[in-house]
Order: structure tokens, then C-alpha cells, then sequence
């Protein structure tokens, strides 16, 4: 089981650094498209069009990135002020309520990919874009978010049966304050430490 | 309806789902129970058509360069140089705590990250100054939350997004506001050091040749926010090319100071899509929800009820900033953001109100948000890098900074001319 979620956490840290990726080369492209159309005013007007697939996929992979670090914010008003015990239910809760949703929407979208592939569409822009390529990569990257939510619900609902409630906060419990102020801390004094060791520069 | 909806989402707010489970499954609920076409269908087709919207990319574009100057190494020689140009004031460095939080928070777009960049920079200050600590503390917690109305600004791009308000105005609207409140935090201070000098601290070396000599180092924030505000005003570049234009910026600077290395790519990419992630999975579904509530006349029956009331505007207005003052003490900034926005921006806007100014004021709340307890997450930030004393002490440090947000919320009802003053010169 451990190396299962190991392995998908690999693969949504690599899928996030292949999102950014794509997302800073579309700022290139789009900056492009800004200085060729102020300067030699015309347009490619296409760089919106692919800046827009970028993000799609970008963020459908990103999604799973985020569970796996907590990310996916919740109301934790009531939450923050219960035991132990039913916090770590309600966290498999959220994990059964997002398996829900992500199914019902991965459902939804393989319709919009089917109809894609029945129809040949292309995009209706100058690129004329044949639609299946990006809508592959982005189901693609909402299918695996389905799969990782399942993963962590079955592993989480495991470990709250089994009683180890520290596992079930481990993956899916909402980050309390303290730890979001310790998160931010320890990213601070990264930043700090590089700072000091790049020297020079100051 | 109504009733039955807020049940809903009470119920599902208590279980602590996430905020986008929460909207979906709120969203399939009302679609089951009153719609009459099955809306769950449009899901999908909703979904891609938002997911690759290119206005939306504005979000992990700008995200990308905050964290990028987050990591490019200015931020001790911008507090240095503010300390050079500010510190002659009454209350001294407290002055360049707000200032560089405002500038720098003006790029980076993260108020967490700026308080505790800033703060770090700063709290050796109060005992080699004798500043008194509580007022120290608040002002740099109060420095933090000026970015965010400062553009450009992620909040008023989601504001925007949920109201379909033009960003470009929005962002125009808040730059006089943000100066105001600038000014009103550094009064503050100043008073405060007036009429009890003990707060204030020993004063800093400060010469004009050293002035100008600093001028060079405050050249990155405001370059930046040349090129990504101007180039929006100019005519040359919507919002989303922009930040484009930013994330390109904002690499050269980090090159230039010689931070580019795997280790800050690494994390920028890590930061940026673990928190864009995030926040455009809560809009997409969002949308998806206000789709719903559209189709099924929620906005109308929410709009009816409380135009039913026959309050005046000004006394509904009162109501629903009580409503934000008292969900902000409990409620993440995002989360209050999106479940209330979409519904109560139409009722504002019948009651004759524009949505560029609800959208400052909304902005406004959020920061008086993150700075009241119980959970005033800039508090906790500025205590946790104090590591020493009581969180009390923020607590109350930060307390006349609060005030003068509520002057300023104050100011903004009488006179709404203050925001709406730039876009309606610009764009008439």
C-alpha cells in the first residue's frame, strides 16, 4: 500500500512540474504575441487559444498534486473544536464526498472526450486545433485525479478502521493553523538560508 | 428554496468537506431537487470550457510570479532603503514595515508570505531600537494585508471572475483605496508615537546621498508594477498577458540576482500549482454552481427576499458588512469569498450599488479577515516568527490598524468616489 501511494505521489509531483512547465511556456508564447502585435501590429492570436489548453491540463494534474499535499481547502470551524476520533472520520467523509463529485464529473467528462472523438471537432479558431489532443491530456489528468482520491479514501478508511488515527491525519486530515503557520516558517527559512549562502549579491 | 439550500449548505459546511466538494455536491443537490433538465449533464462541457478559459490562467500566472519574487532575494535591501526614505517619521521603522510590505506584497500576492518575509526582516529591529513590541508586530500584520488591494490583486481577479466584473477596473479602483489605507495605517503609528513617545524606537542613520543611493534597490516593485499595471492601461495587454509579461519579468530579476537555481524552480513550480490548483478547482466548480443557481431562480428568490425587507440600501449594506465582518473572524477569506459573492453581489447591485465598488469593499473585508482573532492567519504568522511572548500581544498590537479599516470601510459608504473615482475617469 505505501508503495502504491508513493508511487502516485511521484507521479503528481512530475505531472505538476510538467503543469508549470506548460503554463510558463505559454507566458512565453503569450509575451510574444504582446510584443509581435504592439510592435509589428498583427496578431497570432493564437497564443490565448494554447495558453488555455495549458491551463487546463496544467491545473486537471495539478489537482491530484494539491490532495496529496492537503491542499484542497476546507471550513474547519466546527471541525478544529472535535476530538480526534471524529475528525479523522470527517476526513474520510471529505474524501468519500470528493470521490463522489470526481466521479460524477470524470463521468461527465469522457462523454465530452467520446463526443470529441465521434465528431473529429476541432476548435473553432484560425489554429482549428483537433480538439482530442488537449482534452486527452486534461481527462487524462482528472481521471487520475479520481484514482488518486480513491486511493487515499481506501488507504485513509483503512487506517481509521485499524484505529491509527495519526495515518488517517497523515493523509487527508485539514492542516490545522499551527501547522500551516509551521509550513510557512519552514518555507521562509529556506528562502532565508538560500539568501545567506548566495552571498554576493546584497 | 432558500430555506432548504442554506440547510444544505450548513450541513455540508459542518462536515468540513472541502470547499469545492461542498459546491459540487450543493450544486447536484439543487440540481435533483428542483431543476428541470437534468444540469448535471452540462457538468462536463461546463467544466472543460472553464478549465481551459484563458482569463482564468491570470490566477497561476500571477501566483507563479509572486513566488518567483518571493524567492529572487530583494526583500532585505526594499526594507532598507524604505528605512532610509521613511524612518525620519514619527514611529520610525514601523513606517518602512508598512511601506515594504506594501510594495512587496503588491508583487508577490501572497499576504502570508509577505508579513512573514518582511517580519523576518524587521523584528530584530524592536530591541535594537527600543520599539515598544505589541504596535511593532501589528504594523508589520497590518503592513501584510495591503497587497491584496494593491494590484495587481488575485482577489479582485476571482471577484471579478464570480461577479463577471471587469478585472481592469477593479484593479484601477483599488489603487487609491490602497494608497488611503497606506496612509491611514502610517497615521496610526504616527499618533501613536505622538502621544506616547516611549513606542517609538531610537532613530536609524538616514542621509539624503544615502536616499538616493537606496532609490536603486525600490526600482524591482515598481518596475514590476509598471510593466504588468501600465502594460493593462496602456491598452497593450489584457489582464492574463499581463501576468505573463510578469512571469517573465520577475525571472529576469531572479536571474539577474543570481537565484534561478534547480532548488527555487523547483519549489516555484511546487508552490504555484499546489495553491493555483487549488483556487481554480474551487472558481470551476463554483461556476458550475452559479449555473445551477441561475437556472433554478435562486438569485431572483434571494434578490426578492431581500428587496422584501424594504430596508433602505444603506441599512441592507450595514447588514451584509456585519454579515462579512462576523463570517471573517471564522471563515478562510477564499471560502467566505466564493459561497457569498455570487448570491449577494446581484442583491447589491439592485440596491443600486456598482460591483466595482462592492468588489473594493469585499476586498476590504477580507483583509480586516485575516487580521481579526480567533483566526487572524496574518497574526498567527507574525507570532510564529516572533517565536517568544503571547499571541495576545498581535492580538492587540494589530487592534488600531483594525480601527483604521473600519474608517476605511467607513470612508469608502460615504464616499464611494474614492474607488470609482480612476475607472470611471478612464474608461468614463
Amino acid at each position: 500500500m505505501q508503495k502504491t501511494y508513493d508511487v502516485t505521489h511521484q507521479i503528481a509531483r512530475w505531472g505538476a512540474y510538467g503543469g508549470c512547465a506548460m503554463l510558463f511556456c505559454a507566458a512565453v508564447l503569450v509575451t510574444i504575441e504582446v510584443f509581435i502585435r504592439k510592435v509589428f501590429s498583427m496578431s497570432m492570436a493564437s497564443a490565448d487559444e494554447l495558453g488555455g489548453y495549458a491551463l487546463g491540463i496544467a491545473m486537471a494534474w495539478g489537482y491530484s498534486y494539491c490532495l496529496f499535499h492537503r491542499g484542497h481547502i476546507r471550513v474547519d470551524v466546527i471541525y478544529v473544536r472535535l476530538p480526534l476520533l471524529a475528525r479523522s472520520i470527517l476526513d474520510v467523509v471529505s474524501l468519500l464526498g470528493f470521490a463522489a463529485m470526481l466521479g460524477m464529473l470524470t463521468l461527465q467528462a469522457s462523454n465530452v472526450l467520446q463526443e470529441t472523438i465521434r465528431l473529429s471537432a476541432r476548435s473553432s479558431t484560425p489554429l482549428g486545433t483537433p480538439l482530442v489532443y488537449p482534452q486527452s491530456l486534461w481527462f487524462a489528468g482528472l481521471l487520475f485525479f479520481f484514482l488518486c482520491i480513491c486511493l487515499l479514501l481506501v488507504r485513509s478508511a483503512w487506517a481509521l478502521l485499524r484505529g491509527d488515527l495519526g495515518l488517517v491525519k497523515h493523509i487527508a486530515g485539514a492542516p490545522s493553523m499551527q501547522e500551516e503557520v509551521e509550513e510557512e516558517l519552514h518555507d521562509l527559512s529556506h528562502r532565508r538560508h538560500q539568501d545567506s549562502s548566495s552571498g554576493g549579491s546584497a | 428554496m432558500l430555506a432548504t439550500t442554506t440547510a444544505v449548505l450548513l450541513l455540508l459546511i459542518a462536515l468540513s468537506l472541502p470547499i469545492a466538494v461542498v459546491l459540487g455536491v450543493l450544486a447536484l443537490f439543487l440540481d435533483y431537487t428542483y431543476a428541470f433538465l437534468p444540469l448535471y449533464r452540462a457538468f462536463g462541457e461546463n467544466f472543460w470550457a472553464h478549465n481551459t478559459d484563458f482569463v482564468l490562467a491570470a490566477i497561476p500566472l500571477f501566483i507563479m510570479m509572486g513566488e518567483l519574487m518571493l524567492r529572487s532575494g530583494i526583500a532585505d535591501r526594499m526594507y532598507a532603503a524604505m528605512a532610509q526614505w521613511l524612518s525620519w517619521l514619527p514611529g520610525g521603522l514601523m513606517h518602512a514595515n508598512i511601506g515594504t510590505c506594501a510594495a512587496f506584497a503588491a508583487t508577490s500576492g501572497s499576504s502570508v508570505a509577505t508579513a512573514a518575509t518582511i517580519g523576518t526582516v524587521a523584528m530584530p529591529q524592536i530591541e535594537r531600537r527600543g520599539y515598544n513590541e505589541r504596535l511593532f508586530l501589528g504594523s508589520l500584520a497590518a503592513g501584510g494585508t495591503l497587497g491584496i488591494l494593491i494590484p495587481p490583486s488575485i482577489n479582485m481577479i476571482v471577484f471579478g471572475f464570480l461577479t463577471d466584473t471587469s478585472v481592469p477596473r477593479l484593479f484601477l479602483a483599488g489603487i487609491i483605496p490602497g494608497l488611503m489605507l497606506t496612509g491611514l495605517f502610517m497615521l496610526v503609528i504616527g499618533i501613536a508615537c505622538v502621544i506616547q513617545p516611549r513606542m517609538d524606537g531610537n532613530r536609524e542613520e538616514t542621509s539624503w546621498s544615502g536616499r538616493w543611493r537606496a532609490l536603486v534597490d525600490l526600482l524591482p516593485p515598481i518596475g514590476l508594477f509598471i510593466i504588468v499595471v501600465g502594460s493593462i492601461y496602456a491598452g497593450w495587454a489584457t489582464p492574463t498577458e499581463a501576468a505573463a509579461l510578469g512571469v517573465l519579468a520577475s525571472v529576469g530579476l531572479a536571474a539577474l540576482n543570481r537565484r534561478l537555481t534547480l532548488e527555487t524552480i523547483r519549489q516555484t513550480a511546487e508552490g504555484t500549482i499546489r495553491t493555483s490548483a487549488m483556487m481554480i478547482l474551487i472558481l470551476i466548480v463554483s461556476f458550475f454552481l452559479n449555473f445551477v443557481f441561475a437556472s433554478i431562480g435562486l438569485v431572483e428568490v434571494v434578490n426578492n427576499f431581500i428587496l422584501g425587507l424594504g430596508w433602505t440600501p444603506l441599512q441592507t449594506m450595514l447588514l451584509i458588512i456585519g454579515i462579512y465582518l462576523i463570517l471573517g473572524m471564522f471563515m478562510e477569506t477564499l471560502a467566505m469569498v466564493v459561497l457569498t459573492v455570487p448570491i449577494i453581489t446581484p442583491v447589491v447591485i439592485a440596491l443600486g450599488y456598482d460591483p466595482v465598488w462592492f468588489g473594493i469593499m469585499v476586498v476590504l473585508l477580507s483583509e480586516t479577515a485575516i487580521l481579526t482573532p480567533p483566526i487572524g492567519m496574518l497574526c498567527f504568522v507574525i507570532q510564529g516568527i516572533r517565536g517568544r511572548g503571547r499571541l495576545d500581544d498581535v492580538f492587540i498590537g494589530v487592534t488600531p490598524f483594525v480601527v483604521a479599516l473600519m474608517v476605511m470601510l467607513g470612508l469608502m459608504l460615504a464616499f464611494p468616489g474614492i474607488s470609482m473615482f480612476l475607472p470611471n475617469f478612464f474608461y468614463g
